[in-house]
């Protein structure tokens, strides 16, 4: 009975204390849950980025390539990245078709994708995605799921004022990661949702919004199994599509711009599959 | 005079509960005021990526919501209203890496609660301050540090990236 006394009464101090704070302290308060948020989401998305570097390995043939893959990023973050991310890219050393991105603004594309795609739209449609994954949080709020938190670590975190906002091990957190990187994915929910939000993150920036479905649609033999989605990449072309039309992006738009394909085969040209 | 516990169980809980409904209640008919988390936003006069625009914000403006469609948005900003995105608007202000770490004079007693953190936010984005001794894990996935700081030090030059802009005629 004494310990439940005690707990309201701090409860209720807590809150008296709270009623007491100035505008200005509250969003000091409020800065310092971001502040507290962004970290961890930085700590924890380089840590699972130099584990996937570790995996794949670096791709460190081509400046021109690596130079230009920050470029073309830079322009969607410039216009949509959330401020208080310092986004990277950087390119892997496998001849596999894919991207990844990490919390806190680590993007990474294949050497396999690079020679993929066909255009700087088709890219930039690329890139949007993985930008969408970012702001959004979907990889970092899967990992710290309320239901991961028991009450003991709650209580803990609680007294200590001052302890990270992430539940369990970090290791353990790192592995969910790169599970759900390489294996299982974000759920179709998720990947839907940062194809559409990407989309409209390269319209903002002022590449085509159609630039990923036109990549999805040549690439959708690309079998369901080697898809870490689960959706088809034929599913997700058909559903952004429909997304577009409906939000009136009109679906015939040229990806082949004369400055944008010289410095677009100038910039990849010595990335092989 | 003195109380039975169950007399002081009541007292605590109902102060409790008065002191957070009056903490957090919020009015159900207040609107709801939204944050330019992107660079700019155009407003449109319809929620359709192809109608007319009625004007625009920046990072940081407010729009005050009067209607929802999908994930379009419309509401107000001074005097203009229109539709955007919900994608380039946020519930709190956008906050640069600086401004997360900006103090305010505040008290010493509650200064002594501040969260450790907010101080080291970018010394945490440099990588100066974590732990990289991360065990392999169950998976037993190789780490590379040296590779990723690699991909960390690098930095987009603003001039060449309005150049890029340019050259393609992208919007700045």
């Amino acid at each position: 009975m004494k310990v439940r006394y005690l707990i309201l009464m701090l409860a209720q101090l807590l809150l008296t204390q709270c009623g007491s704070l100035t505008p200005a302290e509250r969003q000091q308060l409020e800065r310092e849950r971001l502040s507290a948020e962004v970290q961890d989401e930085i700590t924890l998305g380089r840590k699972i980025a130099a584990k996937l570097l570790g995996h794949l390995g670096i791709y460190d043939k081509s400046e021109a390539a690596q130079k230009y893959l920050e470029l073309v990023g830079a322009v969607i973050v410039h216009k949509v990245g959330r401020p208080e991310l310092d986004f990277r890219f950087g390119i892997l050393d496998s001849a596999a078709v894919n991207a990844y991105a990490t919390p806190g603004g680590f993007i990474f594309v294949t050497r396999g994708l690079l020679a993929a795609v066909a255009s700087e739209a088709e890219l930039a449609g690329v890139l949007g995605h993985e930008i969408a994954h970012v702001n959004e949080r979907h990889m970092y709020k899967e990992l710290r799921r309320p239901s991961e938190v028991n009450a003991t670590e709650s209580i803990v975190r609680m007294l200590s004022m001052g302890g990270t906002t992430l539940s369990g091990s970090m290791t353990k957190l790192v592995d969910a990661g790169m599970k759900a990187l390489l294996e299982d994915g974000l759920g179709k929910e998720k990947e839907r949702a940062a194809d559409e939000i990407g989309s409209v993150y390269t319209a903002a920036a002022g590449y085509p919004a159609i630039g990923l479905a036109t990549f999805l649609t040549r690439h959708q033999r690309v079998a369901r199994a080697e898809t870490k989605d689960h959706l088809s990449f034929a599913e997700r072309a058909k559903n952004l599509r429909r997304y577009l039309s409906l939000n009136g992006v009109p679906p015939q738009i040229s990806l082949q711009d004369k400055v944008l394909t010289e410095r677009f085969k100038r910039s990849l040209a010595g990335v092989k599959p | 005079m003195s109380y039975s516990r169950s007399e002081l169980f009541i007292f605590y809980s109902a102060s409790v509960l008065a002191a957070f409904i009056a903490t957090v209640a919020v009015p159900a008919e207040e609107p709801q005021t939204l944050y330019v988390q992107a660079a700019q936003v155009e407003l449109k006069a319809e929620p359709h990526q192809g109608a007319k625009g009625t004007g625009s914000l920046k990072r940081g403006e407010t729009l005050v919501v009067t209607e929802t469609k999908d994930h379009w948005v419309k509401g107000t900003a001074g005097k203009v209203t229109g539709w955007t995105s919900k994608v380039f608007l946020s519930a709190h202000k956008p906050v640069g890496q600086a401004e997360l770490v900006k103090e305010v004079p505040t008290t010493v007693e509650k200064a002594s609660r501040r969260r450790p953190q907010s101080y080291t936010v970018n010394a945490a984005a440099r990588g100066l301050t974590e732990d990289e001794a991360v065990r392999e894990g169950a998976a037993g996935y190789k780490t590379d540090y040296k590779a990723l700081k690699r991909v960390e030090g690098r930095r987009v030059d603003p001039a060449e990236l309005n150049k890029f802009k340019d050259n393609a005629k992208l919007p700045q």
